[in-house]
């Protein structure tokens, strides 16, 4: 006696497209769905590159293909005036000061998730830690930011500077981080570090030489998270910025102000927004290469 | 509480005095003390939750224990001393070895650590893979190991750095059958060539028979019985022992008398006889146990008043399930006493007609039900 | 599974190898302090904020509602009315999409390539500028743009349509290709998780495709699906960037009024509106929480990935 079961059918790869399609409609309905939205995050950035080498992009229609933005950008000429024009180097205080926050977050992204990452696979209760590490991926950034800003200089009367920014930068990009670290730490086997202390090894030699070796992929993970999180960080920058002025806040105001330097952002957007994919690439490369 | 001495001439090369662990609520170790002789091959043999391989770690130096007076290492006290600076190392059982290092590196690590150059490391590693029969896999890596290799490098990764003491934590429990039997035998020869005392830990009492110089039996963290292989193969101390060590007839009935080493029991209608091997014989009238391995009952056609007499036990017996096993039969024979069971090598000595089975006094021990202190 | 000797041990850490850690309990102690003064601290010193009131920069220890009623009168009720409702909206469509999606990934694709291109597609975004990702939809979507042309020639409208951007739909638009991501991952993961014994017990006692999910794969995908839902809707509530680009100031969402605060020193108002959005975070943190206890929680999970 069996049960009649509702069951897909065999996909016989010599089926016209068009019948498989109808059989298993749920499953490529569901694709289908998903893939069209990715379409929804993936053209506007395509159009983006397309847009910063045209010449009127403000229409949204890619045109005649030109540089001019990103001359414009680096070297700066007299075409257009206004204070808002980002020419004249204007990007590269900005550029400098998010590449020192975003080696600054790496370094200690990938400290702090290392000691953090290495200790909490031992831990019997590990959830109550977990959840206060990745609050901020919780709490929005506007939120977080202002607390931290009202904390620190409204309530203690600390000056905001490099140092709160940092911190902002840190405590955003640190549960990513962490979660990085912990996918290949809890993977971590223990007993490999009682196998070293049997043969002689002592604590810093346990740790030095076999844990952090088989870490590494996290270790790399994490920094990469930091310095990518970082450097594009925004809401966080808002509040915490003390006058400084990273560049995603520089395109941000720009981007806020209505009038014709928009077109540069697209170029300066462009610029990072390639960066930061071929720096992913690398990451998930190099993450990937190190499991075997 | 137990207590083992060697009694040997010379000092033990361990001493662990008085050793009690618990893990949170659980009893781990009860007051257990061990002493093992220089180059011998001892075997902590047990089921598990016995303590024999908390007993190990403690040893090794992995797991402090609660509670103990004593730990030595070949004359030195290292009782408050950790793990990494103690002069003995471990095979474990799922082999830990480092996925980031190379075989070469891996049986080099322990000589890395103390300080030896890169020449004198690669010439000692690769004698350890000689005598591990690994010679020319110092380039492998980890993961393109089979099974037994993995385990063979994690004991020359152990025996480069020349301990004092080696210990096995059923090293050769993940390995398929007929790998195990062959390691067994290897494992014996390389404790031979090496003359480190080993420290072995298993559950299988085949094992600790076929390797050991001495077996120390544990069950509940207590030391049930300790000495030679024959001592717990032929005189068990009481019917766990008995029953652990393989015996498959174990008959109870109650102490008629103890003399001269041996022990009548009456069970049923019938008086019984066997060779006493329960320490301090308990008073008459006391609950004993017969036991009598399988291949030592013989069968008779013959009515068991005929075969009984001087040395032999003999019991009526009828015909139960005949088991096949390839190398022998199994004979299963119902008596009035209860159920036992005949090993039959021999073909030829199998019996139809079969009326009584029976066995040597000799070939059979009477020992206690239970220990006489239970814990 | 690892077993660690040191679990069988009573205690936080356990015995064994544990207290030989190379400092490893004082760094976890220390920058789970520091962690705390940060972060925590702070979260709940908003809060506390919020009740009180400040002349200038100084604080006044008066504790009150001021800052809600006057938050409330300033058209707080409303703005928060509306943050909420647009976060929801999107959340549930997020949720609607990205479900089927996360299933189809995690049990129906079978191009390994295919696989691949998907999650970094779907990695990438985290690292890039939030202003570069919508910046592009306001040329498009403008009267003259892209959108508005193509609809005047194929002859689908007669006139550019005035709300593809900062309107209401715009907002919408781009908060669903922001947040989906993070909808998606969580999903997956726990989809991932569930052992396909399962499912394959479930077709051979008789359910079909629909009972299969109803039965098995929703319950055991909860925590996902919550975590998606955390990982969306409040940071929604938050979110700075495409209120102002798509919304251009006519859909103002908290964000805005934030900032606009704490330039005019209304930091008791801010409080007051960042406790409230705080207060939704934790219902929902609690609701997780909840959801994870009968997986063995947020460890587990971690643990259970190693399969």
């Amino acid at each position: 006696m069996t049960a009649h079961v509702d069951m897909p059918p065999v996909l016989s790869s010599r089926m016209p497209l068009g019948q498989r399609i109808a059989e298993n409609w749920s499953a490529w309905g569901s694709a289908a769905l998903g893939y069209i939205v990715l379409g929804f995050i993936y053209f506007p950035i395509l159009w983006l590159v397309i847009l910063s080498v045209s010449a009127e992009p403000l229409t949204g229609f890619p045109g005649d293909w030109t540089l001019q933005w990103y001359d414009d950008m680096f070297f700066g000429s007299g075409q257009r005036e206004g204070e808002a024009y980002g020419g004249n180097f204007r990007i590269v205080k900005p550029l400098l000061l998010s590449l020192l926050l975003a080696v600054i977050t790496s370094v200690a992204c990938m400290s702090a998730s290392l000691a953090v990452g290495s200790v909490l696979p031992r831990i019997r209760r590990r959830g109550p830690f977990l959840m206060t590490f990745l609050l901020p991926l919780m709490v929005p950034g506007i939120v977080a930011g202002m607390s931290i800003f009202l904390f620190f200089r409204v309530g203690l009367h600390f000056k905001m500077g490099l140092w709160s920014l940092a911190l902002a930068h840190f405590i955003w990009a640190f549960p990513f981080a962490l979660l990085a670290m912990m996918v290949v730490a809890s993977r971590f086997d223990q007993r490999l570090l009682e196998a070293a202390s049997d043969l002689g090894a002592s604590k810093w030699e346990r740790f030095w030489q076999i844990e952090v070796p088989i870490l590494k992929p996290g270790i790399f993970a994490a920094g990469f998270f930091g310095f990518l999180l970082s450097f594009n960080e925004l809401p966080f920058s808002i509040f915490m910025r003390a006058g400084q002025t990273t560049l995603p806040l520089y395109l941000w105001i720009q981007s806020g102000a209505h009038n014709t330097s928009v077109p540069l952002i697209f170029a300066m957007s462009t610029l990072i927004t390639i960066a930061s994919i071929f720096l992913t690439f690398v990451a998930i490369k190099v993450g990937f290469s190190e499991k075997k | 509480m137990s207590d083992v001495t060697s009694g040997a001439r010379e000092a033990p090369i361990l001493e662990v005095i008085g050793a009690t662990h618990r893990f949170g609520e659980v009893l781990a170790l009860d007051n257990v003390t061990l002493r093992a002789r220089r180059g011998e091959f001892l075997t902590l043999l047990g089921e598990s939750g016995s303590g024999k391989t908390t007993l190990l770690r403690i040893t090794a130096g992995l797991e402090r224990p609660t509670q103990v007076e004593r730990i030595s290492i070949d004359g030195e006290d290292v009782t408050h001393i950790p793990a990494n600076k103690r002069n003995c190392t471990t095979v474990f059982q799922h082999y830990a070895l480092f996925p980031h290092m190379s075989v070469g590196q891996n049986i080099e690590y322990g000589l890395r650590l103390r300080g030896q150059s890169k020449g004198e490391r690669r010439k000692n590693a690769e004698r350890a893979l000689d005598l591990t029969r690994l010679a020319g896999l110092y380039d492998r890596r980890v993961h393109q190991l089979s099974g037994g290799q993995r385990q063979r490098v994690a004991l020359a990764r152990a025996i480069v750095t020349e301990p004092a003491i080696l210990l096995l934590d059923e090293p050769l429990g993940a390995l398929d059958e007929k790998l195990r039997v062959d390691m067994q035998v290897e494992l014996k020869d390389l404790h031979e060539r090496l003359g480190i005392t080993f420290i072995y830990v298993t559950h299988s009492q085949e094992e600790a028979l076929t390797m050991s110089d001495r077996i120390i039996l544990m069950q509940y963290g207590d030391i049930v019985q300790e000495g030679p292989p024959t001592d717990l193969f032929d005189r068990p101390l009481n019917q766990f022992v008995a029953d652990f060590m393989g015996v498959e007839n174990l008959l109870e009935g109650s102490l008629e008398s103890v003399s001269d080493g041996r022990a009548k029991v009456r069970i049923g209608a019938h008086m019984l006889g066997g060779i006493w091997s329960g320490g301090d014989a308990p008073p008459a009238g006391s609950q004993v146990c017969i036991a009598v391995r399988a291949e030592r009952v013989r069968l008779s056609n013959a009515g068991a008043h005929e075969r009984q007499g001087d040395g032999i036990n003999s019991l009526p017996c009828r015909s139960g399930a005949t088991i096949y096993k390839g190398k022998y039969v199994d004979r299963i024979l119902d008596t009035d006493i209860g159920v036992l069971k005949a090993r039959i090598w021999d073909r030829d000595a199998d019996i139809s007609d079969l009326a009584s089975l029976w066995w040597r006094e000799d070939e059979c021990a009477v020992t206690q039900m239970v220990a006489a202190e239970d814990g | 599974m690892t077993i660690r000797h040191g679990d069988r041990s009573g205690g936080l850490f356990g015995g064994g190898l544990l207290p030989q850690l190379p400092g490893g309990i004082w760094t976890l102690s220390g920058f789970t302090t520091f962690w705390f003064l940060g972060v925590v601290l702070p979260l709940i010193g908003i809060v506390i904020f919020s009740f009180l009131q400040t002349k200038g920069v100084k604080i006044q220890w008066d504790w009150s509602f001021t800052a809600y009623e006057k938050l409330f009168f300033y058209g707080g009720g409303n703005l928060l009315e509306r943050t909420i409702r647009i976060a929801a909206t999107m959340t549930v469509i997020e949720l609607l999409l990205a479900f089927p999606f996360a299933l189809w990934l995690a049990k129906g694709a079978k191009n390994n390539t295919l696989k691949l291109i998907t999650f970094t597609a779907l990695t990438v975004p985290f690292f890039l500028s939030p202003v570069a990702r919508v910046i592009v939809w306001r040329s498009v979507m403008s009267i003259q743009g892209l959108v508005n042309t193509a609809l005047l020639d194929v002859g689908i409208v007669s006139e550019p349509v005035e709300w593809l951007i900062f309107s209401d739909f715009a907002v919408h638009l781009g908060l669903l290709g922001q947040y989906f991501p993070a909808m998606v991952w969580p999903i997956f993961l726990s989809i991932s998780l569930i052992d396909n014994e399962y499912l394959e017990a479930s077709k051979d006692l008789g359910g079909n495709r629909w009972r299969t999910l109803y039965h098995i794969i929703l319950p055991l995908s909860l925590p996902g699906i919550v975590a998606g839902i955390v990982f969306c809707f409040v940071p929604m509530l938050g979110d700075t960037v495409v209120p102002q680009q798509m919304g251009g100031g006519n859909v103002l969402m908290i964000s805005h009024n934030v900032y606009n605060m704490i330039g005019a020193r209304n930091f008791t108002m801010a409080a007051a509106l960042a406790t409230i959005v705080l207060g939704i975070m934790l219902a929902f943190q609690v609701i997780l929480w909840a959801a994870l206890r009968p997986m063995g929680g947020l460890s587990n999970v971690f643990a259970s990935l190693n399969r």
